[in-house]
């Protein structure tokens, strides 16, 4: 026989997937969790100027996809099972990221920690152009390839003698 | 000094993942209380703590309904992640729901399947013995 504090105490056995935590510094608004999320508990959405992702433990399944495709290794998986609460609202988390306006067109299509992970990531791989990538990252995906392929056609008509 | 505690336990439409380990938590020598004696009613009037599980299934409504009827201020503690907000079934065609759609829960138990010292733990809160741990946490890029 044990008292109720006592059963409480007891610590999961290994590998147990409890409530996944996540460290909102870390975390850059991709949304790749929400992507991933099988009962859709994480859900990304874009509001005045803000991606707004919420965590909703309360329907989260605990199978560990969040962590699993996480970019930044914001989210970890806990051993924490003590969830039980008196109210839903205890089990959100909600996080709000700035997004960035395309440089053309204005239009808000990423996170900034978004971009500076793409341009850090980039950088990684040895690529050295940084100002140009720089530019380019802050640039929607639209506009971006109308900017490369006038870059293209720019080369083209260099190498043409046209210009 | 035993007190009694009279528990009456459904399952609304759970796969049965919850059931085992409310019954393991309930009923096993393992998670046998000091100050408790459970015991599992028949009916839900004459228990003290109702525990669903499960999302409601359309099937299942009538009983959830006729559990309302009878439940009138009894503790109600909705079980596993189908329980408290539909879990994976969320947009299923066959299901209604989470629990508090219906009755007004008092305890919510996330976990798919919930581990049994979180039954007890939600128990607890029920009784009032613990006090919740978990909190809403909000956070904007600085």
């Amino acid at each position: 026989m044990s008292s109720i504090k006592e059963i409480i105490k007891r610590e999961p056995f290994e590998k147990f997937r409890g409530k996944p935590e996540v460290d909102p510094t870390k975390c850059i608004g991709c949304a790749a969790c929400a992507n991933a999320c099988p009962p859709q508990a994480i859900i990304a959405r874009d509001e005045d100027g803000f991606r707004i992702i919420e965590f909703s433990f309360g329907r989260c399944i605990f199978c560990g996809r969040c962590e699993e495709s996480c970019p930044t290794g914001a989210v970890k998986l806990s051993s924490n099972y003590l969830l039980a609460t008196t109210t839903k609202d205890d089990l959100k988390l909600v996080m709000k990221f700035r997004l960035a306006k395309c440089r053309k067109c204005g239009r808000l299509f990423a996170t900034e920690r978004q971009i500076e992970h793409a341009i850090s990531e980039v950088e990684k791989a040895g690529y050295t152009n940084i100002e140009d990538l720089r530019e380019a990252q802050y640039y929607c995906p639209e506009c971006r390839a109308k900017l490369f392929a006038e870059r293209v056609l720019l080369s083209l008509k260099f190498f043409r003698g046209e210009v | 000094m035993m007190a009694k505690l009279k528990i009456f336990k459904m399952n609304t439409g759970s796969c049965n993942g919850c059931d085992i380990e409310i019954l393991d938590a309930l009923l096993s020598p393992r998670f046998k209380l000091k100050k408790y004696e459970i015991e599992i009613v028949e009916k839900p009037e004459e228990a003290d703590l109702i525990i669903l599980s499960g999302p409601i299934t359309l099937k299942m409504r009538k009983f959830v309904a006729e559990i309302k009827k009878k439940a009138n201020g009894k503790k109600i503690i909705a079980v596993g992640s189908c329980g408290v907000e539909g879990g994976i079934w969320f947009d299923s065609f066959a299901t209604y729901g989470g629990i508090d759609k219906m009755l007004d829960v008092d305890v919510f138990i996330p976990g798919c399947p919930v581990k049994p010292e979180a039954v007890i733990y939600g128990i607890a809160i029920a009784l009032g013995l613990e006090s919740p741990r978990i909190k809403r946490v909000e956070y904007q890029e600085p």
